[in-house]
């Protein structure tokens, strides 16, 4: 059985996992980072980001041109990045067992890593969007499909429709009308058992107007559009302009929903059913819309099964996503050693991810007795707001982080004993 | 096999420059892919989506869900989004299909 030893293991080598490696080793931990894909970046890989400049100017920026540095500057601060490797257990104190992604070299990643400290930053999955027809070949989740465009420029369809009326639908449009894509709306799915998230126009107009109110460039002119043609978003249900609102190369389509996704081995069309301003199909009326591809959004859900095993506690909150593990100011969970960060604890945005590795990687490096006390509280308040600068310059895609964040705090603060109950946050 | 899909011009800044050509086998056929992409993306370049009889294809692409999952080289359960191409690869449809699935609620 081959081991490896290190300071601190990190799960995950996405923003967050990359952020914490480059500060940990930069503290002198021997630090190993561990992730499925067959190259390190994550998310944020996928991502092509818009920025707002210094002179006020947007600039698209790929984001895998950061994740690369990002990588790069933690194998140069000394962390050693191990890809195709996925952590299947987690066993105190601390012991990961991997499995390859990639069978045909088996040699090359460790059996397991022992380690005095670990990071989880597992991200975040796209929860399944279970209407009649979902499994068809050509039903792809958003996230796959800007993998596809923008990591490996491959038009994901000819025709697209995606479905999820939502911020990371809307982004991944864009990025189907970039690659090529004829995207001939983005809508909500009709309410149902297995979908998840609002199909009332008024909720996810507000969803929408609270995203793109802080991003630069297109996001805040949606907002302004659809305030402006369609008023207060109490209203904007009942004036919705029926052919919808021009964004970004398609439509916003939020009077229709649909049903179910037609085809016979392949996607051929979707089921599109009127939907009145309550969020109520009417499924007597339906049109088909063809289309070859399907792209869905229906939330996003933090993967927390490796701090469940470790014994951490979580709790349940819907603001965040989902279930999260409980954690401190500095990202600690409740069992010493474990630190989380990025989505996982609660969706977050890249940027915001980023941060929190920086966090998570000062307090395992505290953990480890790598810092001096003084060094350690310095850097641990200096890492806590530039998380909080992230948090305000960066939207969620949650419509209510900010509650969920208070929520946290609240339940972090009672599993203290009492005399710790002092604690400053670095919100 | 429908046409290729590949983009040419990438519209985004520091775009690569197309990946060498890597060729691998699908159910017996030759196929053309690149440098770089993972079974899944070769595979839905030259249109083929569908990766075996009842079964679904890429569709969470991080390795998550399963349903990409093809044979390769002879090794099953192979997650088809997590893995890289390379030349001579022998991909196969997984051996055992998926039942048939529920529809989904209405």
């Amino acid at each position: 059985m081959r081991v490896e030893t290190a300071d601190l293991a990190i799960v995950g080598g996405g923003p967050a996992g990359l952020g914490a490696a480059v500060t940990a080793a930069g503290s002198g931990a021997r630090v190993v980072v561990l992730d499925e894909a067959p190259a390190a970046g994550g998310r944020l890989s996928l991502q092509v980001r818009e920025e707002r400049g210094p002179d006020g100017t947007i600039a698209k920026k790929p984001g895998r041109l950061e994740s690369r540095a990002l990588a790069d500057a933690a194998a140069a601060a000394g962390a050693r990045i191990i890809t195709g490797a996925s952590v299947w257990g987690l066993f105190p104190e601390w012991e990961l067992y991997l499995a390859p992604s990639d069978p045909a070299d088996p040699g090359r990643i460790p059996d397991l890593v022992r380690a005095k400290a670990v990071v989880l930053a597992t991200g975040a999955a796209q929860n399944p969007l279970a209407i009649p027809g979902w499994t068809l070949p050509g039903v792809i989740t958003a996230g796959a499909a800007q993998a596809l465009a923008n990591v490996h420029r491959v038009r994901p369809g000819r025709r697209a429709v995606v479905v999820g009326a939502d911020p990371l639908g809307l982004t991944a449009a864009r990025d189907l009308v970039l690659a090529g894509v004829e995207v001939t709306a983005v809508l909500p799915a009709a309410p149902g058992r297995y979908v998840i998230g609002p199909s009332r126009p008024e909720e996810i107009i507000r969803n929408l107007a609270r995203f793109s109110a802080h991003s630069p460039g297109a996001g805040a002119r949606l907002a302004g559009r659809l305030v402006e043609r369609t008023g207060i978003a109490g209203l904007a249900a009942r004036l919705y302009p029926a052919g919808g609102v021009a964004i970004w190369g398609t439509r916003l389509v939020l009077n229709r929903a649909v049903t179910a996704i037609v085809g016979d081995g392949a996607v051929r069309a979707v089921m599109v059913a009127a939907m009145d301003a309550d969020g109520r199909p009417h499924t007597d009326r339906q049109e088909e819309w063809p289309v070859d591809t399907v792209v869905t959004s229906a939330g996003l859900a933090p993967i927390v099964e490796l701090a469940q095993m470790a014994g951490c506690q979580t709790a349940h909150v819907p603001a965040l996503g989902g279930h999260v593990p409980l954690y401190g100011p500095d990202l600690r969970t409740t069992v010493p050693g474990v630190f989380v960060a990025g989505s996982m604890a609660g969706i977050t945005a890249a940027p915001v991810a980023v941060a929190q590795g920086h966090l998570a990687g000062t307090a395992a490096a505290a953990f480890l007795g790598l810092l001096s006390p003084r060094a350690a509280t310095d850097r641990l308040s200096a890492a806590a707001t530039a998380v909080a600068q992230a948090r305000r310059q960066n939207p969620s895609f949650l419509p209510d982080d900010a509650g969920g964040l208070r929520r946290m705090e609240e339940m972090w603060r009672r599993t203290l004993p009492d005399d710790d109950k002092t604690t400053t946050t670095g919100r | 096999m429908d046409e290729t899909t590949r983009i040419p011009h990438d519209p985004a800044p520091g775009a690569p420059s197309p990946a060498p050509k890597v060729m691998f086998t699908f159910n017996g056929n030759t196929v053309e892919g690149r440098e770089g992409d993972t079974i899944a993306a070769a595979l839905w370049a030259v249109g083929i989506r569908a990766l075996g009889p009842g079964e679904a294809g890429l569709y969470c692409g991080i390795g998550h869900c399963f349903a990409c999952r093809v044979v390769v080289d002879g090794v099953h359960d192979v997650r088809g989004c997590l893995v890289l191409i390379r030349p001579g690869m022998r991909v196969e449809p997984p051996r055992i299909p998926l039942p048939p699935l529920p529809p989904g609620a209405p």
